[in-house]
């Protein structure tokens, strides 16, 4: 159950109810859970928390999440984070761009969150 | 246009006589007949009812089922033989061949062979020939009439009289300057001096004048010039040759200068003509619709022409019905029926053309080498006088017009795609914007509620955190009804569905309304309200002004840092209340101040937590103008956005406590 356990896990949405759900339900699987509302709060933590999960939302108030991804990634070379994009754009284009970017999973909002935990576990193991 | 028998006529009297030919010969074989009539260009100069009987002639054999040929040609001779040679060359079944013999051929019947006599001889063989005799004679343009006589002014008559002055001090002058002897020999300079003035007065003052210089010249020179001098030599034989031949020189002379004069005149008209054609294209280059050009060039085009004009747009590719400018032209039928045929065949059609008779108005096809307008037509008066410029100038405009057409939609269509790119992107852009705030709410509420739900089965939630996930997703299915309120709202306003109930009210009723509903929405946030409206009522639609107040409300609590405060004034002033709700944010960039009630305008496009922002404030406004009232937004001088809703205030008086006072 406690999956999480160990991980660190990063959100980076502008929606406060998101945030709040996502805190509740993965600190409760065990995360250790840091949440952002822009951009560039969400670089910053990538680089201080060295997050193994980041759940990432494309339509941040600062920057695009797409342009931001390939920098999350690279933030942590050795061991690059898992990124999943949440978001409510579900166009082909966006999923591929955004696969092509480095996302390992696609969630398109809204998801319920046993989906969310499929996810994660899936690309953690 | 087939047909077998051909009846040529020019504008005999008689011709009357040619065309019942034609009839009994077509009534007696049953074949089809036409009637080739060719008018002279100066034959309506003098006489218009000639004219009209003329037309009606050819409408009665138009009747009989005759086909019509009406050509305008100044030699009908020609004409007509050029146009049998047509039919035979283009394969006409042409049997016979109806054609007047005019009994007074004159001089020119002596020299050159009667008309008749030449279709005969050339066509005899393949085809029928009837000469019939026509008596009396075609009414020509007198000499006078060819000659384009001016005016006849007192200018006429005072410049020869001035000329043969000056010619008799400039002969005073040779004579006083050399020996008598000398004189004597040179005495036919004279003449030329004098022949001289003539030229200068018909160059100057035309052919009229000029006659009255030589009579007067040759007067003078017989009295004071030839010997004996200052009598009258006519006694003479050489004396009256000398007149003689002064005269035939001077009348020669001065007919050329006449002319000389006439054409000039002419070539100024052309130059005039052909200015005005390029002035077409400069006057309506600043024309952006169809309309504008037409109205200008109906104005100037008929200051040209000297005649109404219109402008003829074709509504569909058949031509079944146009657009006419000026709007209330009414055509007779022959007219609209030449319309049609010029937009089906795209040629010049109606008054004096090909089958134009009976017709008042030409017409001529506004057509650029891939674009078909129309028509172009000009009433002609019946007593105008045709020209052979006159189808050249008709084309030329045409052509000139279609081509400020062109010029015109061309410009309007490339708008109008952009309009449409617009629209599209707007569209789009909408269904982004509302499956955006649609979405975000509800991912909220179903990841709070899924979570609330695996996690309690599994029992694992403190209730302190049971209760926040249910808060949020309570709040979040509250702004998505907001939201979803709004749409309905917009496209109800929209569509004119929306009925208002406008009484008076205080104010402060639905403001105490719009907190209650969003008490959880500013939960956190500290509300100044103050009421400076001494009890004023107000007349308004409480509900929709509650609406107003809640989207503008909303919007303060989105683009202001949590727990900043919002101050909402109440203001009564002469003439008007307001509400004013200012924010402690940072404000609205100033070149988006008149863009924020644009509906789907978003200040930050991405910004998902202000789900339905742009339509709350589209909305606002839409309810405040139905009102009577309005809606603005400024930047307060101390920081963050001050929205004013400004309700007008008809009888301003009245209290709330007067008005319950008075109606217990």
């Amino acid at each position: 159950m406690n999956f999480l356990n160990d991980k660190t896990v990063l959100a980076i949405d502008d929606a406060p109810a998101i945030r709040t759900f996502l805190r509740i339900s993965l600190t409760i699987r065990g995360a250790e859970f840091y949440e952002a509302a822009t951009a560039r709060e969400g670089l910053d933590l990538c680089r201080t928390r060295t997050p193994d999960v980041v759940v990432l939302d494309l339509g941040l108030p600062d920057e695009d999440g797409l342009e931001i991804l390939p920098r999350i990634k690279a933030a942590r070379a050795d061991n690059p984070p898992i990124v999943v994009v949440l978001t409510v754009r579900d166009d082909r284009r966006t999923r591929e761009v955004a696969t092509e970017r480095g996302a390992d999973a696609f969630l398109t909002k809204p998801f319920e969150f046993d989906e969310l935990v499929d996810v994660i576990r899936e690309r953690l193991h | 246009m087939a047909f077998d028998i051909l009846v040529c006529i020019d504008g005999h009297p008689k011709s009357h006589l040619l065309v019942e030919a034609g009839l009994n010969r077509a009534r007696e074989t049953g074949l089809s007949w036409c009637v080739l009539y060719i008018e002279q260009p100066l034959e309506s100069v003098g006489s218009t009812s000639r004219r009209e009987a003329m037309m009606r002639l050819l409408d009665r054999a138009r009747d009989e089922g005759a086909l019509i040929a009406h050509l305008e040609e100044p030699d009908s001779g020609k004409a007509t033989l050029d146009y049998i040679r047509g039919c035979f060359a283009g394969g006409e079944p042409v049997g016979h061949i109806i054609v007047g013999q005019h009994s007074d051929t004159g001089l020119a019947g002596i020299l050159d062979r009667p008309l008749a006599e030449k279709i005969a001889r050339r066509y005899g063989r393949s085809a029928q020939v009837t000469i019939v005799p026509l008596e009396g004679h075609v009414v020509k343009p007198t000499l006078l009439e060819r000659l384009r006589l001016g005016p006849i002014t007192w200018m006429t008559f005072v410049a020869p009289v001035l000329a043969v002055f000056c010619a008799v001090m400039a002969a005073e002058a040779l004579k006083a300057s050399m020996p008598l002897i000398l004189y004597k020999i040179n005495n036919h300079n004279i003449s030329l001096i004098f022949l001289l003035a003539c030229v200068i007065v018909a160059l100057r003052q035309g052919i009229v004048a000029a006659l009255v210089a030589s009579v007067l010249s040759s007067l003078v020179i017989n009295y004071a010039y030839v010997i004996p001098i200052y009598r009258f030599n006519i006694g003479s034989l050489t004396d009256i040759i000398n007149i003689a031949i002064f005269l035939i020189a001077a009348i020669t002379v001065s007919v050329l200068g006449g002319h000389v004069r006439a054409s000039a005149e002419g070539a100024r008209g052309r130059e005039q003509r052909s200015r005005a054609l390029y002035d077409i294209a400069r006057l309506t280059a600043d024309a952006d619709n169809v309309h504008q050009a037409l109205e200008i060039l109906d104005r100037e085009l008929s200051r040209l022409f000297g005649m109404d004009i219109g402008f003829f747009l074709a509504v569909d590719a058949e031509g079944s019905s146009f657009e006419k400018y000026p709007a209330g032209l009414v055509l007779p039928d022959k007219d609209r029926t030449a319309l049609e045929k010029c937009w089906a065949e795209n040629r010049g059609t109606g008054y004096g053309t090909l089958f134009g008779f009976g017709t008042s108005w030409r017409f001529e096809p506004m057509t650029t080498a891939d674009r078909h307008y129309g028509a172009f037509g000009v009433h002609v008066p019946l007593r105008f006088r045709l020209d052979p410029a006159f189808a050249k100038l008709m084309a030329g405009v045409a052509d000139q017009v279609a081509a400020t057409l062109e010029r015109i939609t061309l410009a309007n269509e490339m708008s109008e795609s952009r309009f449409r790119e617009e629209r599209e992107k707007l569209r789009s852009m909408l269904l982004s914007s509302v499956s955006h705030d649609l979405k975000t709410p509800l991912a909220s509420i179903i990841g709070s509620l899924s979570v609330l739900h695996s996690l309690r089965m599994a029992e694992r939630l403190t209730p302190e955190q049971a209760r926040t996930l249910t808060e949020t997703a309570l709040e979040e299915a509250q702004r998505l009804d907001s939201f979803i309120t709004n749409i309905l709202s917009m496209t109800r306003i929209e569509s004119g569905a929306v009925e208002f109930a406008i009484q008076a009210q205080d104010p402060e009723e639905p403001l105490g309304r719009v907190r209650k509903t969003m008490k959880t929405r500013l939960k956190g946030r500290e509300v100044n309200v103050s009421n400076e409206a001494n009890g004023r009522l107000v007349h308004m639609d409480s509900l929709m002004t509650g609406q107003v107040l809640q989207n503008v409300i909303d919007n303060a609590v989105k683009y202001s840092p949590d727990r900043t405060p919002i101050d909402i004034r109440l203001v009564a002033a002469e003439g008007f209340f307001e509400y004013r709700i200012r924010d402690h944010g940072p404000g609205i960039p100033d070149d988006k101040l008149d863009r924020v009630f644009d509906k789907y305008e978003r200040l930050n496009k991405s910004d998902s937590q202000v789900a339905g922002t742009g339509l709350g404030l589209a909305i606002a406004k839409s309810v405040m103008q139905a009102q009577g009232g309005d809606i603005i937004v400024t930047n307060h001088p101390d920081g963050g956005a001050e929205f004013v809703l400004i309700f007008p205030l008809a009888d301003g008086y009245a209290t709330s406590g007067a008005d319950t006072g008075g109606n217990p």
